[in-house]
């Protein structure tokens, strides 16, 4: 058998490719791959605790501290419209993480940041502002007529000197 | 080979079958087994969000054109939550008026985020208007992740469509690969970003960013897995649309009012 060492030689490279091969992949492939598919899993995880959630859990987190006002929107037909739709998200106005956090500090309770709330202007308007593309029956108004009736000018808040938005009905 | 015999021929055969045969072993089910143990430098943060099991849930999301009034809450709250960079929108609204003749006029200023200008171009002739909030579908035949070179794109269980940051290399295939125009190169992380249905929120049992800021009960979303979900009672009873049902994405965003303008 002289020409073994041909074998041998091709026994060597295959060894060597094969060892190089596992030791590569074994390197290059993520350790939670294949835990849920064809991905890093561990980036599931990783996506669910990418942030903490900014708004809070609708107008029930709201109603920790603000019963009364949560309880006189709720007769209203306001009620459909989340708090922090208007006002901006929870954790901005708390400057917590979590709403228990919050509550677990009571020396903080002052210490809460400003509420974000666009110009009713800006804010009514977006909604209420009469379109052809807004579905029939929604109330809307023609903003430039609806001031000009009632002599009035376009000012920030000028929604606010009739309307009020906690309870719209007049 | 000098006494080359039959004896001497089988035996080679023989070795070179056991010799394949194990090679074969060895470089399939070897590489699965052997875990490199990595340097870990960083510290990975205690989960937040424990005992969530992504195998429970199958989300899928309905949009209610009937009722959409154009406000841009949701674009105004998913720029909140997600810190999406100024310029670029994980979900947007778009306007569309059209008449009997000629086609479709749409706009969407700024995604809808401040609301829609009263229009006064082209309103001769319009017979119907409406908004349509888009997002990300999270399709169940996915371009966007079929086309991802590294990986990075993929579906969780869950039935969403996510992104890892880590492995994207930011290379865009997939900006162009789907069709509903819902992925976008971050400026600031220069990798692929796009609307999670709030998988930080969702996770924990909050309702979507979107969802929670309509103020007219437009966006629903909804776990089709569970029996008594409103999403999926509105899935199963009313005549629910996709958007481009041709080509064969299967979106799970489904839409309510549709027009066949709507793309």
């Amino acid at each position: 058998m002289e020409h073994t060492k041909h074998l041998w030689r091709a026994i060597l490279i295959w060894v060597i490719v094969t060892i190089g091969y596992v030791l590569a992949r074994g390197f290059l492939v993520p350790e939670s791959f294949g835990k849920y598919g064809h991905y890093r899993g561990d980036n599931v995880e990783e996506q669910m605790n990418i942030r903490v959630p900014r708004h809070g859990a609708g107008i029930e987190s709201c109603a920790v501290c603000h019963e009364d006002k949560v309880k006189s929107v709720a007769q209203t037909p306001h009620v459909v419209i989340n708090c922090e739709t208007c006002h901006g998200p929870l954790r901005t106005h708390v400057e917590y993480d979590s709403i228990e956090a919050f509550l677990e500090n009571p020396d903080d309770y002052d210490r809460t940041g400003p509420m974000e709330v666009h110009s009713a202007q800006e804010l009514c308007i977006k909604c209420h502002d009469a379109q052809s593309a807004k579905p029939k029956g929604y109330p809307q108004v023609v903003v430039v007529t609806h001031l000009e009736e009632r002599e009035m000018e376009l000012e920030p808040d000028v929604c606010l000197e009739c309307h009020d938005p906690h309870d719209p009905q007049m | 080979m000098k006494d080359s015999s039959r004896r001497n021929f089988l035996r080679m055969l023989l070795g070179t079958t056991v010799l394949g045969v194990l090679s074969a072993i060895v470089s399939v089910v070897l590489p699965g087994k052997i875990k490199f143990a990595r340097a870990s430098t960083k510290v990975q943060p205690e989960p937040i969000r424990t005992g969530y099991n992504p195998y429970d849930h199958l989300y899928s999301y309905v949009i209610d054109l009937h009722k959409c009034i154009g406000c841009g809450s949701c674009v105004r709250a998913c720029k909140m939550e997600n810190d999406v960079p100024t310029g670029f929108y994980r979900t947007w609204v778009e306007r569309y008026q059209k008449g009997h003749e000629g086609r479709a006029k749409i706009d969407s200023p700024s995604g809808g985020r401040f609301g829609f200008p009263t229009s006064t171009a082209g309103v001769e002739g319009v017979s119907k208007a409406y908004y349509v909030p888009k997002m990300c579908n999270h399709c169940k035949n996915t371009p966007c992740v079929q086309v991802c070179p590294f990986g990075a794109s993929y579906k969780t269980p869950d039935g969403l469509v996510l992104v890892d940051d880590k492995r994207c290399m930011g290379c865009g295939y997939c900006v162009q690969a789907c069709p509903y125009a819902s992925r976008f190169i971050s400026p600031i992380s220069h990798t692929a970003d796009k609307c999670t249905w709030c998988y930080h929120r969702i996770s924990r049992g909050l309702k979507t960013a979107c969802v929670q800021a309509c103020p007219t009960d437009t966006r629903k979303l909804g776990d089709i897995n569970d029996r008594y979900d409103p999403v999926r009672y509105i899935i199963d009873n009313e005549r629910v649309g996709v958007l481009q049902p041709h080509l064969l994405t299967r979106p799970k965003c489904y839409y309510i009012g549709l027009d066949k303008e709507v793309r």
